[in-house]
């Protein structure tokens, strides 16, 4: 690789933002499929509580929702409903008088955009951890076990966040060619994630029942 | 669920569509439940291979953030939802069917003294509906603007059954239009103005026009062309 380039700015969920800005609710509940995992997780930190987590979450979309207008893109959509969740999970427990989970200063850490700070394992049970740990593993090893004109392709795409055009004239493949790569690389790993994900999918119903 | 339409959501995530394909894409969504749950498996597979966590996966809140913003919505803009719930096959029907009623009046208002251009719009009127209609032909107006950041300002046809769409650069407010109409061997010369770049595509609908015109670069109406995968002609 001889070029080198700067990760994209581009927010990839900006097509999805202005359509929701517009009304289109399919935009917007593809967002919330798609964060809800991380922002769960995000406020499980503070409440401490999945239930109570869920909640603070599905507060937190419905008001990003009804304040899209004053989105101004000006950073990614992420970071504009993180700090929503953060501030509706400290409104919580400053409302309710909860015995604080977090000292002052862990909760401030929490503030930080930080990835490897936000997105440990989480789960609402040492077996879920364990779970989610497994599959992180199968993932990882779809990923390796790609032929390596994919894996190279998908790699630039989701660790370098290159945009395809980017990805086309580093690789010198049309930009077809890297949208088709990335998206077979994609189904490999969802075919092989498939067995796991439905057992998780099963148990969790089934644990549900028992609840 | 199709490998096409699997496809262009794998782009979507990717933020490398045009604005036209998303709403195709969303429509497409809206109407299938596994393309929404292949949506939330691919972020799932993406989640974990950027070790983001995976604790939650199977923990789904949209349907309660949907039901109560949905009654938010009907209860606070009506209006506003009407409008929003644009259908991107409606609108296109409507287009064909505009295609259809410009075609048949023609035909039942000046039959005996058809131009060359009138005549082949009589004589093709349904099948550059139905050709126009199809997905493909369809496709080939979205991806040509991918990758543009290109808003799409609206679509319409005319007479000739020439369906164009007109895109507007956010950045520079530079508008151009992107033009598709079907060719056959009785096609009449057409003339697209000397600042146009067209090319053809042969599908297995027909033959196809596609045109570019509009204030932008000569590099990136080649550009929007190269997108649908041909080679731009300069017209002389």
């Amino acid at each position: 690789m001889d070029k080198s380039f700067k990760k994209s700015n581009r927010d990839a969920d900006l097509a999805l933002v202005r359509r929701a800005k517009r009304g289109d609710y399919a935009a917007f509940d593809l967002l919330v499929l798609k964060f809800q995992s991380r922002i769960i997780n995000l406020a499980v930190k503070y409440v401490k509580d999945s239930h109570l987590a869920e909640d603070i979450a599905q507060e937190s979309f419905i008001k990003a929702y009804k304040s899209l207008e004053s989105f101004r893109e000006e950073s990614s959509f992420y970071t504009w409903l993180y700090r929503i969740t953060a501030n509706t999970a400290k409104n919580y427990l400053t409302s309710k008088s909860r015995r604080k989970e977090y000292s002052e200063s862990e909760v401030l850490s929490l503030d930080k955009e930080d990835s490897d700070i936000l997105d440990i394992p989480g789960g609402d049970s040492p077996e879920d951890i364990l779970a989610a740990n497994n599959l992180r593993q199968i993932i990882h090893n779809s990923l390796n076990d790609l032929p390596e004109d994919i894996r190279t392709t998908i790699s630039l795409r989701e660790f370098e966040g290159l945009t395809y055009e980017q990805i086309s004239e580093v690789t010198g493949c049309p930009v077809g060619t890297v949208r088709s790569r990335i998206f077979r690389g994609r189904e490999e790993i969802q075919k092989k994630i498939a067995p796991s994900l439905n057992h998780l999918t099963e148990r969790k119903k089934a644990k549900e029942k028992i609840l | 669920m199709t490998e096409g339409i699997k496809e262009r959501i794998s782009a979507l995530i990717d933020g490398e569509l045009s604005e036209f394909e998303v709403r195709r894409v969303l429509e497409e969504i809206e109407s299938d439940p596994e393309l929404k749950e292949y949506w939330s498996k691919l972020h799932i597979s993406r989640d974990g291979m950027k070790d983001h966590s995976l604790g939650f996966f199977n923990n789904d809140i949209s349907k309660r953030v949907a039901a109560e913003l949905g009654k938010a919505v009907v209860d606070n803009s009506e209006t506003k939802k009407l409008f929003s719930k644009s259908n991107f096959y409606m609108a296109s029907s409507i287009i064909v069917g505009m295609v259809l009623v410009a075609t048949t009046v023609m035909v039942s208002t000046s039959e005996s003294t058809l131009s060359p251009e009138e005549a082949f719009a009589s004589e093709a009127s349904e099948k550059i509906a139905q050709a126009i209609a199809s997905p493909e032909a369809l496709d080939v107006l979205g991806r040509s603007v991918t990758g543009m950041n290109a808003t799409l300002e609206g679509m319409d046809t005319d007479s000739k059954g020439q369906i164009y769409a007109n895109y507007k650069m956010p950045k520079d407010g530079k508008t151009f239009r992107v033009s598709l109409s079907l060719l056959s061997s009785s096609v009449p010369e057409l003339r697209p103005s000397n600042s146009s770049k067209l090319t053809y595509l042969k599908t297995k609908e027909g033959v196809f026009l596609i045109s570019v015109s509009g204030n932008i670069s000569s590099e990136t109406k080649s550009q929007i062309l190269r997108n649908a995968n041909f080679t731009p002609i300069k017209l002389k």
